[in-house]
């Protein structure tokens, strides 16, 4: 009875057995579908968070005023520098921050002084200059189609306005240890560094797409000095002095505000209506120009004429911000030709701004760089790019881990 | 004597069980072993399966991720006589017009296709810096010899005829140009990006409807958003479809792009 007993149950045993394998075969099946489907769904939460963080960021931008663009706007605030986490369910997170081009060096407009004074090489600021110049003549330093087209892929030199900041790296001499990696050259002036004192890589410094309104701060037209017979009428409301004003709609042309301020016929107290009120170009938009607004010093800095004092007394003025250009001629110690020589410069507006999006969901993470501009009343993304970083880019001087939480939807 | 024959009667009842044991042994076995050949068989099904659906999938994010960063350059955006530090005196740069390094194009090349047209050429950010790029401290040249260039907008042509010679093989092509060089016909390197796609067509959202080709030449505009269809090797009638909207046009539905065209 025992031994018949036993034999029927080690035959239960082995049928269980073969039942559990299948059950486990089926189990690992399953396991390993889903585990790839969850793969993807977490990509697709990061790359939609991403998204999202853009999308907030243009609706932003979108209320902002590009005729006098300050630290204390709402596009500033957003995302508190990258601190913020916003929290948009299913694990899926994003961090948003959102630079102001014009707080940043346009590699496109700046200019051989202003270049000279990041940590750079003469061979790297004479090739960029001659990547993005027309002439065909090499500088000294320099590099045209005659070099590029000896490498080993050949192309030519670009000889217009870079896209995007990256294309840097296709001149000779840039690579991506000077712009993204923490320089080791020495430079005059101090670079940003972020929370933690680190000094951050050039390409936080840097842009390729920056711009303001050619208008005033109150959004009315400049008078454009670059052609006789200016609006006398606009220049004596703007507070220039009635003989200057004269002699101005008479048909004295100027190209800059380094040769307007520095004429015998303009007194000192022309200089803030002048500032305010007057261009040297037709065209409705100014590219390049230094926002003081918003430029860290280190930007500033790059001016040839800005010294140490004036740019920290640019800077302790951006908690209020200048709410017009021609507030810069009461800055202390900022006069004559030292102001004259800045003008040219700088300006309180922006038309363009750079958004740092970082979307995760649960153990992946997408990392956008976009530039959005404002153009003819119109918002639109100007440029999308997704980096390759492992993470959070050093570039965008960014805390490890967010220092607060929001849930989406309790924003604002 | 009584205990004997107790004994035998039990042993007559064994007999007749174990038969029936038998059978119902053999019964279990053929139908797990069963069991177990149709499990195997939808394992490699599955398997088959989730790769296909794992190349579309790449497939998919790749195109998508190529599509959004497609960037055209306005020229001539603002007069070069703003360009700060021109000294007084001395002339700012003149205007010259660039040429025109940015396009998005999307042709049929050989002949009809009802999935849209054939050929989408188109400059892009992506496929981004590598990493290799971000954290290399080799020099430039040294650089260049290692991996090409890198930087700048690439130029991107999508279609399953290769332009160069393939050596026979068929799927879908990319030719990538880096960086782009005004001419959208050739140049840079291809190579196969899907060889599980059998035909590829593009369709552009100008604003207000699907249509079939798009020039971006002038007024230079991306179009709101781009449908890829495609069909694979080996399922012809089974076309999946995928929409990448991107987020650089400017074209919206109160702004259209008036593309002459009238599809549906």
């Amino acid at each position: 009875m025992n031994k018949q007993g036993g034999y029927i149950l080690v035959q239960a045993l082995i049928v269980i057995a073969g039942l559990l394998a299948l059950m486990a075969m089926l189990a690992a099946d399953q396991r390993v579908g889903s585990q790839a489907v969850q793969d993807r769904l977490r990509q697709r939460r990061a790359d939609a968070a991403a998204d999202a963080a853009v999308a907030q960021a243009l609706a932003t931008v979108e209320e902002a005023n590009p005729s006098v663009v300050t630290l204390r706007n709402d596009w500033a605030k957003l995302g508190d520098g990258g601190n913020e986490e916003f929290n948009l369910g299913e694990a899926a997170t994003f961090r948003v921050q959102i630079v102001d081009a014009g707080a940043l060096v346009n590699v496109n407009s700046a200019a051989s002084a202003q270049m000279e004074r990041l940590p750079l090489t003469k061979e790297q600021v004479d090739c960029l200059l001659d990547w993005r110049e027309p002439k065909t003549q090499a500088r000294p330093d320099g590099a045209k189609d005659a070099y590029y087209l000896s490498l080993p892929t050949p192309y030519n030199a670009k000889l217009g306005p870079l896209d995007t900041l990256d294309e840097l790296l296709l001149i000779k001499g840039w690579t991506g240890q000077t712009l993204y990696q923490t320089p080791t050259a020495s430079s005059q002036i101090t670079l940003p560094a972020d929370p933690e004192g680190n000094v951050l890589p050039l390409a936080s410094l840097l842009t390729a797409s920056s711009g303001a309104p050619n208008v005033q701060a109150d959004g009315l037209p400049r008078v454009d000095l670059s052609k006789p017979g200016a609006d006398q009428a606009a220049l004596t409301q703007a507070g220039v002095s009635a003989p200057l004003a004269v002699q101005l709609a008479s048909g004295t042309t100027y190209e800059s505000f380094a040769a307007l301020l520095g004429s015998p016929q303009t007194q000192p107290s022309d200089a803030g209506p002048l500032l305010n009120a007057v261009t040297f170009t037709s065209g409705n938009r100014t590219e390049g120009k230094i926002n003081v607004n918003t430029a860290s010093e280190a930007a500033l800095r790059t001016l040839p004429a800005m010294t140490p004092a004036l740019a920290s007394a640019i800077i302790s003025r951006q908690e209020s911000g200048f709410r017009s250009l021609g507030e810069l001629a009461s800055l202390p110690g900022l006069e004559g030709p030292r102001l004259a020589q800045i003008a040219d410069s700088v300006t309180v507006g922006s038309d363009t701004w750079i958004v740092r999006a970082y979307g995760s969901g649960s153990g992946t993470h997408t990392v956008v760089e976009a530039v959005i501009g404002r153009r003819g009343g119109s918002t639109q993304i100007l440029s999308w790019t997704r980096l390759n970083t492992p993470g959070i880019p050093a570039w965008w001087g960014w805390n490890a881990q967010a220092s607060e939480t929001t849930n989406a939807g309790d924003t604002q | 004597m009584k205990r004997r024959k107790k004994l035998q009667r039990q042993h007559g009842l064994t007999l007749i069980e174990l038969l029936i044991v038998l059978g119902i042994t053999a019964i279990l076995a053929s139908a797990l072993g069963y069991a177990f050949t149709a499990e195997l068989t939808m394992q490699r099904v599955e398997e088959t399966r989730r790769a296909a659906l794992d190349r579309s999938d790449t497939t998919e994010r790749q195109i998508t991720r190529l599509l959004q960063g497609a960037k055209l350059t306005a020229q001539a955006e603002s007069s070069p006589a703003a360009v700060p530090g021109v000294q007084p005196g001395q002339p700012a740069a003149p205007a010259v017009p660039a040429a025109q390094t940015t396009y998005f194009a999307g042709v049929v090349e050989s002949g009809a296709n009802d999935l849209g047209c054939d050929r989408l050429t188109f400059t892009t950010t992506a496929p981004a810096l590598p990493m290799a790029a971000l954290a290399g401290t080799d020099d430039f040249e040294t650089q260049q010899q290692a991996r090409g260039p890198v930087g700048g907008l690439a130029e991107v042509s999508l279609s399953v005829t290769p332009v160069g010679d393939a050596g026979g093989r068929t799927g879908l092509f990319e030719r990538l140009q880096r960086p782009s060089d005004g001419d959208p016909t050739q140049g840079g390197s291809e190579f196969l990006l899907d060889p599980q796609i059998e035909r590829i067509g593009f369709r552009f959202w100008d604003g207000l409807q699907w249509v079939t080709s798009w020039s971006a030449t002038a007024p230079p505009r991306l179009p709101q958003a781009v449908r890829v269809s495609y069909t694979r090797r080996g399922a012809p009638d089974e076309v999946r479809v995928f929409d990448v909207p991107l987020p650089s046009s400017d074209v919206s539905a109160q702004s259209p792009q008036n593309t002459g065209q009238n599809t549906n």
